[in-house]
């Protein structure tokens, strides 16, 4: 758009508002149906990637123990539930970051994971960030972690 | 011109392609219900925090089922009840009209408590109501058969325009998903390399990361079709009408492209491809329910004739 000529470019720029008024009688019926007409099935893909971790503090031994991790056939801690896909949808970040349920998400996840077990006073939840590898080749770790959030047992209160 | 409109819309049709996808439909929605009750996700998803995640059932204005049920982990399981019953009489057609459109609603607010749902939600949130207005209740449902009982059987032929904007819906959801690929990786300059992507995905992959290596000029062929398959969809409005069932059994139409398209199905394969390529993605990614509610769409593409056709000839032999 940037090197079109300027007519072309203010008319590009015009449809959008015009579209937008012309669908704002009709705004309230997206907003209350949750529904649009723009698809975007994995409009991005490759890059980084991310890959969740679940774990918990032992207090007395002091570590932390991996209770969940995205295809870690050794951990798989709530797997069932944890990958069901609206479950799913509500952790695994978007384009744009983590999304509003990651909160209520890993709060959620503390509590169950504190109440069921006394031996544990903390929970991490994470994204080990990763980048896909060429020719499907798979994923290379990078050895961070984004959108770490943590609780301790003042989340049972 | 108004006339032929006009005329197009009012058009009538056996109810069997309707009621097939309500019942797939019905079936894909029942199943993912059931899916969220087993693995023991009704709380976490329709619960307001900090017993669930659904931040939605806090936000303002509040929605209906916040007001009516509440948002604690027993309305929850009310809200999954009320699903479970409203898809077993959408399921069934009983009480169709009521049943659906109460379906409907409880979608609608089961995505207000938690919005970040698939593609596959917003999908059935506009089929849903589309369908509930639709004869699909006329054929191979509870109703049609207390009516037959009671002597007042549905009509033959029920409206054919729900069956029309479903095939758009399709259309404009396959080729919207195709337009809206801005990563290279899904045309030649990126390699065709989407789908390997997808399928090394932690989250969406079914398998470890680079569990494909090796057929890796397969998942460029996947992408390469998947491509082909969602940017021709506008093309299938063209070989539905080419391939239009004539009473006498002679079409004529579109001349010689008609007969290409006639003599080559083309319209079967590019249902052939989408099929193929949705069993690909239950096969090799986790997207739950998708794939099945897409698949349980497809009878929208087979006139009912073509399946009645079917029918008889199977009950036949």
């Amino acid at each position: 758009v940037a090197h079109a000529p300027a007519t072309l470019r203010r008319v590009v720029e015009t449809l959008p508002l015009l579209q937008n008024a012309l669908l704002a009688p009709f705004r309230f019926i997206s907003d209350t149906c949750q529904i649009g007409q723009r698809w975007t099935l994995f409009s991005t893909t490759g890059g980084i990637r991310y890959r969740l971790w679940i774990e918990a503090h032992d207090r007395h031994r002091k570590r932390w123990a991996l209770l969940y991790r995205a295809q870690d056939p050794e951990h798989r801690f709530m797997s069932r539930l944890l990958e069901y896909r609206r479950v799913m949808n509500g952790w695994n970040p978007s384009r744009r970051g983590a999304k509003q349920s990651y909160e209520p998400f890993a709060v959620w996840i503390s509590r169950s994971v504190l109440a069921g077990d006394a031996h544990f006073d903390r929970v991490r939840v994470r994204m080990e960030r990763v980048q896909i590898l060429e020719r499907g080749a798979g994923v290379a770790t990078l050895g961070d972690f984004a959108f770490t959030i943590q609780h301790g047992r003042e989340v049972l209160r | 011109v108004i006339a032929r409109w006009v005329a197009f819309w009012d058009r009538r049709e056996a109810p069997t392609s309707l009621a097939l996808a309500r019942i797939l439909v019905g079936l894909a929605l029942l199943a993912d219900l059931l899916q969220a009750k087993c693995v023991g996700a009704v709380e976490l998803i329709w619960a307001a925090p900090p017993q669930g995640m659904a931040w939605g059932a806090l936000s303002e204005p509040s929605s209906l089922a916040a007001r009516w049920l509440g948002t604690s982990p027993h309305s929850a399981e009310l809200l999954w009840a009320l699903a479970v019953t409203c898809t077993l009489l959408f399921l069934f057609g009983a009480l169709y009209r009521v049943s659906s459109l109460l379906l409907w609603i409880t979608l609608c607010q089961t995505s207000r408590f938690l919005p970040e749902v698939d593609a596959i939600d917003q999908l059935l949130r506009l089929v849903v109501p589309i369908l509930a207005l639709s004869g699909a209740n006329a054929s191979c449902s509870i109703d049609a058969w207390l009516r037959r009982k009671r002597g007042t059987p549905y009509p033959a032929a029920v409206p054919a325009w729900p069956r029309y904007l479903l095939i758009l819906q399709l259309c404009w959801m396959y080729f919207s998903a195709a337009h809206n690929r801005g990563d290279a990786a899904w045309y030649p300059q990126g390699g065709f390399s989407a789908v390997a992507n997808v399928m090394s995905d932690p989250h969406f992959g079914r398998f470890a990361p680079g569990t494909f290596r090796s057929v890796y000029p397969l998942t460029q062929l996947g992408t390469a079709a998947t491509m082909l398959f969602e940017g021709s969809a506008p093309l299938m409005l063209l070989w539905l009408w080419l391939d239009w069932p004539a009473s006498d059994g002679r079409n004529e139409r579109g001349g010689k492209l008609g007969q290409v398209t006639r003599r080559w199905r083309v319209r079967w394969v590019w249902m052939a491809l989408g099929t193929a390529l949705h069993l690909g993605i239950a096969v090799t990614m986790r997207l739950g329910i998708f794939p099945f509610g897409m698949l349980a769409l497809y009878p929208i593409f087979v006139h009912p004739e073509e399946l009645l056709r079917a029918k008889a000839r199977l009950t036949k032999r």
